[in-house]
């Protein structure tokens, strides 16, 4: 084949090269890494959390009645709420809970073995009943759930209060108990003065941070309904029931009690109001790709025509020596396909670059290989279209241009 | 090895016709030397393109190499211009990008010729035309007496049997313009067919045969009884009506 020419011609000619060289080199460069960073978002947003996400509803009663000042009053209407919602049918089950799973607001502090010297770990802590992990949806592993007769007043503050049985994620477990046995065991504050005994292990759940390193140090507390005023519950639907639940559990709650406003959630729509910038960043960096890629065709396009026009005699002359039409357009596209390539290869040193600067200062993730090749491929293929146009042009050179005079 | 009849060319635009050939009639013999004369507009580029396939043309018939060429693809007419024309250009065509050695390569890559082979033919067809020593030089770093050398070279590297100059010496000086033609009388004397169009009538005079063109037709003259009268390089009295 004629690469060996073609080549020596791109050699002789670098300038009329070197902008689409550049321009591949940093297109690479920069789609692949914001695709990496996309691809790293959407996998956060994706990642599985342990919950029935989809199947859960959350009820927030903000209560405006003055009975409500009082404590036994409070207590017997979350009472009568969740026996309400429990017996209704559809749903599977319900539970009161203080904080709520991936809203971006809850409660942590930090938990280590009894005893032990080493600093303790940050985890995040919600107040269940013994409906919690049924109505969460999360995977018991190891241990078992609170009995109805540890289900307690939740704290306000001093540590005689504190729960005494608590359950913990197996991620939260595998951190602090490295060497397994973590059912019975017990976890204290960070001075040794609060001890609770781990009775259960959960598989999986977020909390209220997701996205932080400590997204999967969970641990559930025993709680009673009605330990506050303000009241949230989470309403297990069963599958295909949530649409018309959500619709209609307002109006059941108020029928409850009037004097109090009644909020009703489905889970999924806090997660996405919680992922609400992290969805907003992953269209900006899609449509940075496709810009880039776009722009780049386009100046591949432009760049080529160019070339192709200022060749117009080269190309006839080619044509007068005995070129085919077919030889002239294999010609473009090898001549677009050494262009590419070294562009690309510049861009594979720039794109590993560019990560090693992004993780070191942005904390971006290392980039997959897979990336870096399916990017160099798109590029390769997109601008071997878009070579194609001006050579499609470069063919309809005739012969006889060769002789014309200028 | 040319024989055209009755040839036509009529090139159109938007709202011209203009007819660059009528009626046509040229037979050439294998090895011989022709130059072609005519003021400018009479057709000798236009002539020259049909005799070389790089243009079509609008009626007649044209046979060349023993070969009917009247009705080819557009395939079909590069591989004969690939490997039985040679041509030579008033501007040199050399391709800028390539140095001397692959300028002269470029129509035998498209013959699929092995590499050794043409490493050997270009050298040759190098030092023929005393260029075997700037193989490495690019077009530009040659003079146009020298460019238009590696053009010849490049013309017949390949051995064809036409080769084809459209005032090959245009641009250059009455010295080097000789260098060339005497490459090209060279060139013919090996029995390659040559048809050079020239403004310059001693060089169109070392041609054992001229040929005139006015106004798209032919007066040939060596065939000519007796000598036409020229007034500014043109045949008197031969101007034909029309058109
Ligand atoms: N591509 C074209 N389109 C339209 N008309 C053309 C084209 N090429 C040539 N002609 C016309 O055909 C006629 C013959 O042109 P041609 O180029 O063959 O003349 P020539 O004898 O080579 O002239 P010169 O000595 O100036 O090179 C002229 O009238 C010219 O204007
Ligand atoms: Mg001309």
């Amino acid at each position: 084949m004629e690469f060996g020419p073609i080549f020596r011609a791109l050699l002789n000619n670098r300038t009329r090269f070197w902008l689409i060289i550049v321009e591949v080199a940093l297109t690479l460069a920069i789609v692949v890494n914001c695709t990496s960073i996309f691809l790293e978002k959407r996998r956060s947003f994706n990642s599985p959390t342990g919950m029935d996400v989809e199947n859960i509803l959350v009820i927030n009663t903000e209560p405006f009645g003055e009975d409500f000042a009082v404590q036994d009053f409070v207590k017997d209407v979350g009472e009568s709420d969740l026996a309400r919602l429990r017996s209704r049918p559809s749903i599977i089950n319900a539970t009161p809970i203080h904080h709520i799973p991936l809203s971006g607001s809850g409660s942590s502090t930090g938990r280590k073995a009894a005893g032990s010297e080493l600093d303790t770990v940050g985890i995040s802590y919600f107040s269940v009943d013994e409906h919690g992990i049924e109505t969460l949806g999360v995977e018991l592993i190891d241990g078992r759930n609170f009995n109805q007769a540890e289900i307690g007043r939740r704290s306000d503050g001093g540590n005689e209060d504190m729960p005494r049985n608590v359950i913990v994620t197996k991620a939260f477990a595998e951190r602090v108990f490295p060497d397994g046995n973590v059912v019975g065991s017990q976890i204290s504050n960070g001075d040794d003065e609060y001890t609770a005994t781990v009775i259960g292990v959960i598989d999986l759940m977020s909390n209220c941070w997701p996205r932080s390193s400590i997204g999967k140090h969970t641990m559930l507390q025993p709680s009673a309904a009605g330990d506050s005023r303000e009241m949230n519950y989470l309403v297990r639907a069963e599958p295909g029931a949530i649409d018309t639940l959500y619709t209609e559990l307002e109006e059941l709650m108020i029928s409850l009690e009037t004097d109090r406003v009644v909020r009703v959630r489905t889970l999924s729509e806090i997660k996405l109001g919680y992922y609400s910038r992290t969805l907003m960043a992953m269209k900006i960096w899609a449509a940075v790709i496709v810009l880039m890629i776009i722009v780049t065709s386009l100046g591949i396009v432009g760049l080529t025509s160019f070339s192709v026009t200022q060749r117009t005699r080269e190309i006839g002359t080619r044509r007068a020596l005995g070129a085919t039409r077919s030889a002239i357009l294999r010609y473009f596209l090898i001549e677009n396909w050494l262009i590419t390539g070294i562009g690309l290869a510049i861009g594979t040193a720039l794109t590993i670059l560019l990560n090693y600067v992004l993780a070191e200062y942005a904390a971006a993730p290392k980039i997959d290989w897979i990336l870096l090749v399916g990017g160099a491929a798109v590029l390769w293929a997109a601008g071997l279209l878009s070579a194609l146009i001006p050579a499609l042009r470069a063919i309809t050179v005739t012969p006889e241009i060769a002789t014309r005079s200028v | 090895m040319i024989k055209m009849q009755g040839i036509r060319k009529i090139y159109r635009t938007e709202h011209v016709e203009t007819h660059a050939l009528d009626s046509f009639d040229l037979e050439v013999k294998s090895g011989e030397f022709i130059s072609i004369m005519g003021p400018s507009g009479s057709g000798k580029t236009t002539l020259l393109n049909l005799i070389g396939l790089l243009d079509s043309f609008d009626r007649g018939s044209y046979v060349l190499d023993d070969e009917d060429v009247s009705t080819l693809s557009d395939r079909q007419m590069s591989r004969i211009r690939n490997l039985k024309i040679g041509f030579i250009f008033q501007t040199f065509n050399l391709i800028p990008d390539l140095n001397i050695f692959d300028n002269v390569d470029v129509p035998l890559r498209y013959r699929g010729m092995p590499a050794k082979e043409r490493r050997v033919a270009i050298e040759e067809a190098l030092a023929t035309v005393g260029l075997a020593s700037r193989k490495k030089h690019m077009p530009a770093q040659l003079s146009g007496g020298q460019q238009q050398r590696v053009a010849v070279a490049r013309a017949f590297v390949g051995g064809p049997k036409l080769i084809l100059a459209d005032e090959p010496t245009g641009n250059l000086d009455s010295a080097m313009a000789n260098d060339i033609m005497d490459l090209l009388e060279k060139i013919n004397e090996q029995g390659t067919t040559v048809a050079m169009v020239t403004h310059d009538p001693d060089l169109a005079h070392r041609a054992p045969r001229q040929i005139h063109l006015l106004d798209g037709s032919l007066i040939d003259l060596e065939t000519q009884d007796k000598p036409v009268p020229l007034i500014n390089g043109v045949p008197v009295g031969l101007a034909k009506a029309g058109c």
